[in-house]
């Protein structure tokens, strides 16, 4: 008997359980339809939801509900001409009337206030008798303008409805990429990867936010966090990147229909994007940032290694050739000042808090504590530096260009010993020592922007103002910094020399007689020391914002 | 014999000299010798010269026999060309103020050199200086410390004088004798915080000396704390533990302390050999690998005297005496009370670290640098 009444409950409990995800589902589902209505753009949806509650109402308090309603004497020949106008004319302007905030009584206001009428006739509040015969006829013919307006822009709207869109995604490249047995690569906000099977996911156009979403675990997540891949789950275990596969899906497509899916293929297109940023941020540049160098579209990138869940893949992903410049204008939350990690993961965190992502790349348990903020202040110096460079390979300009692999090249070697060795603890050491008085703070892209664009001209200049500047500090230190005093110190003198070291190589040997060979040696040698320059600013620069006020200009 | 043990300090502290040497060899780069504004503007432009690859060498001027064409033409036109740049030069010296940072085309005077040998009329530029010439060697000779005036540097040249006082530096070390053996330890090593630092740095690999912060540093100088008490007193505790084993005793024992330590200093002391084995090899060390290459290793030893008995009796008087003869240097002996105490504390010592019966050999090394700004490599 106890076993039965403990089967009884528990059957009613998965019942309870059963009812109560059905609700929440229903819940769910309604709350996304309200959340998507708004006022303040006009889509399909919200025309078709009033011309139905309009319709409605006339039946109601038009048709049934009173022996003389607003259509009746109205003439037929007048009716028809206005009925006709007005749906050229919405079917037409569709658009321009659904867009311009200018016409949004003819869609909302009018139509409603219309209805509110009906209603009172349904209820019998208002009577419409012979002495109102004016007014009745005015409502007739309103009434029939408003109702065909409405249906003339909702045939001329249909023809590029987002929602159309979404019936000819899932009718058309969804079943190709589950054909194709693609996946959705999803890089979440907290830089975490994800792999979904393409029939797991299911875009949805938002008309509230003019976006694609999809949800997933009841958690709602723009589509533009997604990107098809490609998984080989052979011995090499790699994901590539299944982009160029869509695009030929998509340019088979009539045009009509790509006008249709534009949203859902631009979804596509930022997610790929956004992913390859970071790859960039995330994967590239803290870990083996040297390989930017020897970016080469006929050469395979380097594969990197991710963790999915339990498991571990090769992502081979080719570099971006979008500029940072262009991608801010698609990401949502990009300001000047904003760290480009934080501004491609989409991040809500705010920008002056470590992200998980970063401790993790810096191998720290916990964000707290000075260290782990000079370390984050650090590795995002160093991803805007590199950012920087990596957009300067593929300037016209060959001396720059070659400048910057050079400078990829060493700076990014000196980087990995940095971060990893007793320098940030000394300073860390220090800033704790300054009670507040010493900060750390980031190089954005825009500071190095600026200090490149005078170390390109002057560079012995730039490199002189922070070799002071470090040397300022030693100078006026305490005993208490004898160790940071040392690597300070150590960092000036090696940059020093290495420039001096190739400066002071003689260009021409013996061997060396011809002119042409001459001249390459020569300008060899120039490249070489103003890397060794750029160098050694970007490193002095790197340190000078770990302990001071950082100054982006030289004064 | 010298005993091993002190032979193995003594090359571990040869080491660390070196160790000290290149550091300022790295820091000749980029620190100022002379705090004085023309001095530093000098530096500012050589530096800058140095990171822009602006490097002409005067020497490298004359055609190597190598590079040289057989055409007779071109090498008397090769001639010509050398001849001019010398008159140039000549010309660049006449002016009065000049603003060149290539040493070749400095004065000797704009770098401060008071050799009494320079006259108004002679045309020698800092580049003359430098290498094995007379000036800077001759130099020594007529400039020479004076701890009772407080001059520790006597130089006001740009390459001696280290008046910015940021590549000096003053290290003391203990020489204490232990009976059988004479051990040798470094101690505490001043300099100003850039050198300081750069020490520091490589402590982590292998730097011993510890460091710290001194901001008066002209001089070079390695003092010895001399203790030879041990030697003396360990003596006659054995002879004092002996001779009630045999059933003994001395009445003169005390009487005779005096005559009998002085008699087992004459037998076993090692001192005067520790001493010699250490200045000359710090000597020649300094003068292979000192931060020029024109250092001419010890230029001075002082002895500091704080009535240690073993000094006052001339224990190391003929081994100071006989290192001066064979090296041509200024020595003076002093006694510690009759030194100035800001004098003696720009040497660190004091009663803590000289006591009574202690004596400080100073020796005080060439601070002589190169004013190229590329270190002797």
């Amino acid at each position: 008997m106890p076993e039965q009444s403990g089967g009884d409950s528990a059957g009613f409990r998965e019942t309870i359980e059963h009812i109560y995800g059905f609700f929440k589902r229903i819940s769910i589902l309604i709350y996304g339809k309200i959340n998507q209505f708004t006022f303040a753009r006009i889509g399909p949806g919200n025309v078709l939801l009033v011309f139905l509650v309009l319709l409605t109402s006339i039946l109601v308090g038009g048709q049934t509900m009173v022996i003389v309603g607003p259509f009746s004497g109205l003439s037929p020949s007048w009716a028809f001409l206005i009925s006709l106008t007005a749906l050229i004319f919405g079917h037409y302007f569709a658009g321009r009337l659904t867009r311009d905030g200018r016409w949004r009584w003819s869609i909302y206001h009018l139509p409603l206030s219309l209805t509110f009428v009906y209603i009172l006739l349904a209820i019998q509040a208002l009577n419409l008798d012979r002495s109102l015969s004016e007014f009745r006829l005015f409502l007739g013919y309103l009434t029939i303008l408003q109702l065909s307006l409405l249906g003339g822009i909702l045939s001329g709207a249909m023809e590029s409805a987002p929602w159309l869109g979404h019936a000819l995604f899932l009718r058309t490249i969804k079943p190709s990429l589950k054909k194709g047995n693609y996946h959705y690569l999803y890089w979440s906000k907290d830089g975490e990867l994800h792999l979904y099977k393409s029939d797991e996911i299911e875009p949805r156009w938002n008309e509230k936010t003019r976006m694609v979403y999809t949800n997933i675990n009841n958690e709602t997540i723009p589509f533009n966090h997604f990107a098809p891949v490609y998984v080989d789950k052979g011995r090499i275990r790699k994901i590539s990147s299944a982009q160029s596969k869509v695009d030929e899906m998509f340019s088979s497509l009539p045009v009509a229909w790509n006008n249709a899916m534009e949203q859902y293929k631009k979804a596509i297109e930022d997610g790929y994007a956004r992913i390859s940023w970071l790859v960039l941020f995330q994967l590239v540049i803290p870990m083996h940032a040297s390989s930017l160098a020897a970016q080469n579209s006929k050469i395979p990138g380097r594969l990197q290694r991710v963790e999915i869940g339990d498991e571990t893949f090769s992502l081979d992903w080719p570099f971006i050739q979008q500029s940072w410049e262009e991608a801010q204008k698609q990401l949502p939350s990009s300001t000047i000042n904003a760290h480009v990690l934080h501004i491609a993961l989409d991040s809500g965190e705010k920008p002056e808090d470590v992200l998980q992502v970063e401790l993790k790349i810096l191998e720290l348990d916990s964000k707290n504590g000075e260290k782990a903020l000079i370390k984050a202040h650090a590795l995002r110096s160093y991803t805007h530096l590199m950012l920087m460079l990596f957009e300067y390979l593929s300037l016209d300009i060959s001396s720059r260009s070659d400048l910057c692999k050079r400078c990829i090249r060493s700076i990014s070697s000196w980087y990995i010993d940095f971060i990893r060795g007793d320098f940030i603890t000394e300073i860390s050491r220090w800033t704790k020592l300054s009670k507040g008085s010493i900060s750390s703070e980031t190089i954005f892209l825009n500071e190095w922007n600026s200090i490149f664009s005078e170390a390109f001209v002057e560079p012995s200049t730039v490199f002189l103002y922070l070799h002071g500047q470090l040397g300022d500090i030693i100078s006026n230190s305490e005993s208490e910094t004898d160790d940071l005093n040392g690597s300070i110190m150590n960092l000036i003198l090696s940059c020093t020399e290495e420039v001096i070291v190739l400066g002071s190589r003689k260009p021409v040997t013996t061997s060396l007689k011809s002119e042409q060979l001459q001249l390459g040696r020569r300008r060899e040698l120039g490249l070489s020391r103003k890397a060794a320059l750029l160098t050694g600013i970007c490193k002095m620069q790197m340190v000078q914002s770990l302990l001071h006020h950082h100054r982006g200009k030289v004064s | 014999m010298m005993s091993r043990s002190f032979a193995q300090n003594l090359e571990t502290y040869l080491t660390q000299l070196i160790h000290v040497s290149n550091c300022i060899q790295k820091l000749n780069i980029i620190l100022v010798p002379d705090d004085e504004e023309r001095c530093i503007e000098f530096k500012n432009r050589q530096l800058k010269h140095l990171l822009s690859g602006e490097i002409i060498d005067i020497n490298k001027m004359s055609i190597s026999s190598d590079e040289q064409d057989d055409d007779e033409g071109t090498e008397r036109e090769n001639n010509k060309i050398q001849r001019d740049f010398r008159r140039i030069i000549d010309e660049v010296l006449h002016w009065s103020d000049s603003r060149e940072s290539h040493l070749g085309a400095l004065h000797a005077r704009d770098v401060g050199c008071h050799s009494p040998e320079l006259s108004d009329d002679c045309l020698v530029s800092a580049l003359e200086l430098h290498g094995d010439k007379r000036w800077c060697q001759n130099c020594l000779k007529h400039n020479h410390p004076d701890f009772l005036v407080d001059k520790l540097n006597p130089f006001n040249c740009w390459r001696r004088g280290h008046q910015s006082s940021k590549m000096g530096f003053i290290q003391l070390s203990n020489m204490s004798n232990s009976g059988s053996l004479i051990s040798l330890k470094p101690d505490r090593f001043f300099a100003a915080p850039e050198l300081s630092a750069l020490l520091n740095y490589e402590r982590k690999k292998k730097f011993l000396f510890h460091t710290e912060i001194s901001m008066d540093s002209s001089a070079m100088v390695a003092i010895f704390i001399i203790d030879n008490q041990p030697l003396a007193i360990d003596r006659m505790r054995e002879i004092k533990r002996v001779l009630p084993a045999q059933l003994l005793v001395s009445r003169h024992i005390d009487s005779s302390k005096k005559t009998n330590k002085s008699r087992v200093k004459h037998r076993d002391d090692k001192m005067p050999e520790m001493v010699n084995d250490l200045l000359n090899k710090v000597h020649s060390t300094w003068k292979r690998r000192g931060p020029s290459k024109d250092s001419r290793g010890i230029i001075g030893v002082a002895l500091v005297n704080n009535e240690c008995e073993y000094i006052s009796n001339g224990g190391l008087e003929s081994t100071i005496d006989s290192f001066r003869e064979r090296n041509k240097i200024w020595t003076g002996n002093y006694s510690s009370s009759d030194l100035n105490n800001g004098f003696k504390k720009l040497l660190h010592i004091s009663d803590s670290n000289l006591p009574t019966n202690y004596a400080a050999l100073c020796v005080i090394l060439d601070p002589i640098i190169d004013l190229g700004g590329l270190g002797n490599e």
